[in-house]
């Protein structure tokens, strides 16, 4: 199965595996990674599913949707790179990546 | 400390999650009984239709934790002096008692209904009934008028051959402003006929009797609302009107005993006044507060209450809460998108928000600042501008 490492807030290293189709969530979730607090779990509606991708997903990852940059600039000091991590659809292109969950959710 | 905690929705998902990380101490036993493992209820009326499959809502490794006991049983009694959970012939003594038994949908009684015919949503059995009886020929007729109606019936559009809404007034999703449920109404790929009423059904000529006449139908799904499972605190007088009765810090009357999620009836601090919510903010805000006190930390409920539904290619989303009778003011209006302030005079009571994502989202900042007054958010043009100007 591929898979995905998180660091979280605690820069902890987690590792979790996903299915292709999988959201970031989805596999952020069902590995208990800390610091992703989905309050709407899943529905793009709270921001508080906000990571950062580092430059290795450049050109590999759909950019986010209007809805998705407008729930973004309320996110706790948001970058380029930011995500929410429920919009970020995984494919077999993703295995082996890493993605850092945002120090603080708000 | 061993805790009972009564259902498993998306506040005991949350508990158990709040609980494990704050080095909770003792044992959580959890009783569930919509099937062997808890799933998202969301997607259930949104995406499941077409994935045909449910997302698990507790994690594995809580799925196993030695600190949590799933026991899949129905509690047919409660004794909170005793601290007993009672189901089938046992039971099993605890410190306290959390009921989070949330709400089941309301059946209603349709003369020649069968239970092939008539179904509700709410659980995943509800959802795979469904799937198990509709093929692309099956005629669908929803019951309802709110959020759920709405949502099954984008569901389902693509994959059966026809869908009716009957609303049961002449005003589609009452909970909303009229601006936002007439643009709603207006991509809603079902036909909607108000004010009409289920007469009979006569399943072996696929034909549902309405008040204004009839239509073909093979299935009906009611979304007509939900009644409170508070059954279990009634007698030890734990209820009120609405569901259980909770303080702010989800305590009820009996010291061991406490509710949480859709169940639970308190005073809200944002509408001022004591009403049960459903909504998955309410179950996250409840669990968290009685976490906390469980913990040794309490602290009351404060949480402004929010909202969304998916509707099609339409998000709506809700920030505050306002009541059926709230006046109603356009603040922006674009293409495909409407912001509508609801208010009591001056006193803003909720952002409804479509396809602006950035308004609900300042909205919700701005009433957890405090009281939201209709002429600055006028003067400001927005929430959005109403946020900035408050931070500079």
């Amino acid at each position: 199965m591929p898979s995905i490492t998180f660091i979280d807030p605690t820069e902890t290293e987690v590792t979790a595996s996903f299915e292709p189709g999988d959201t970031l969530l989805k596999a952020a979730y069902f590995a208990r990674v800390e610091g992703i607090l989905a309050e709407c779990g899943g529905g793009c509606s709270c921001a508080t599913c906000h990571v950062h991708l580092d430059s290795a997903w450049d050109g590999i990852v759909e950019p986010p949707s209007l809805q998705e940059s407008d729930m973004l600039a309320f996110a706790v000091e948001p970058t380029p790179h930011s995500r929410l991590a429920c919009q970020v659809e995984l494919t077999d292109a993703h295995d082996g990546l890493t993605v850092t969950v945002a120090k603080r959710q708000y | 400390m061993r805790i009972a905690i009564i259902g498993a929705g998306q506040a005991t998902a949350t508990l158990l999650q709040t609980l494990i990380r704050g080095e909770f101490a003792g044992t959580l036993t959890v009783f569930h009984d919509e099937g062997p493992r808890p799933v998202q209820r969301p997607p259930l009326s949104k995406t499941f239709f077409k994935t045909k499959t449910a997302d698990w809502l507790v994690p594995d490794d809580l799925m196993q934790h030695p600190q949590i006991r799933w026991i899949h049983r129905t509690v047919t009694a409660i004794d909170p002096d005793a601290g007993h959970v009672i189901w089938d012939d046992e039971h099993d003594s605890f410190d306290h008692i959390v009921l989070a038994t949330g709400t089941r949908s309301l059946k209603p009684t349709i003369e020649g209904a069968s239970q092939d015919t008539c179904h509700t949503l709410r659980t995943l059995a509800d959802a795979e009934a469904i799937l198990k009886r509709i093929t692309p020929e099956t005629q669908v007729v929803i019951q309802g008028s709110g959020f759920l109606a709405f949502e099954i019936a984008h569901a389902l559009a693509t994959t059966v051959a026809s869908v009716s809404l009957l609303l049961k007034t002449d005003r589609a999703m009452p909970q909303v402003s009229e601006v936002i449920a007439t643009a709603l109404m207006e991509d809603c790929p079902a036909t909607c006929y108000p004010d009409t009423q289920i007469e009979y059904i006569q399943p072996e000529m696929a034909k549902l009797h309405t008040s204004k006449g009839p239509l073909a139908c093979d299935l009906i799904i009611s979304a007509i609302g939900s009644v409170p499972n508070a059954e279990l605190g009634a007698p030890w007088g734990l209820t009120d009107q609405y569901g259980i009765a909770v303080d702010a810090t989800m305590q009820t009357a009996h010291p061991r005993v406490s509710a949480m999620g859709e169940v639970a009836s308190f005073p809200n601090p944002h509408t001022h006044r004591t009403q049960r919510i459903e909504s998955i903010a309410q179950a996250n805000d409840t669990a968290q507060v009685l976490a906390a006190r469980l913990l040794g930390n309490p602290q009351p409920f404060q949480a402004t209450p929010w909202f969304w539904s998916d509707q099609g290619a339409h998000k709506l989303q809700i920030a505050g809460l306002a009541t059926r009778d709230d006046q109603s003011t356009v603040i922006t209006h674009g293409d495909n998108t409407r912001v509508v302030a609801r208010h009591q005079g001056e006193q803003v009571t909720a952002i409804e928000a479509l396809n602006q994502a950035r308004e609900f989202m300042a909205a919700r900042r701005l009433f957890e600042q405090g009281p939201m007054n209709l002429s600055d958010l006028m003067q400001a043009g927005s929430a959005f501008s109403l946020l900035q100007s408050s931070r500079s």
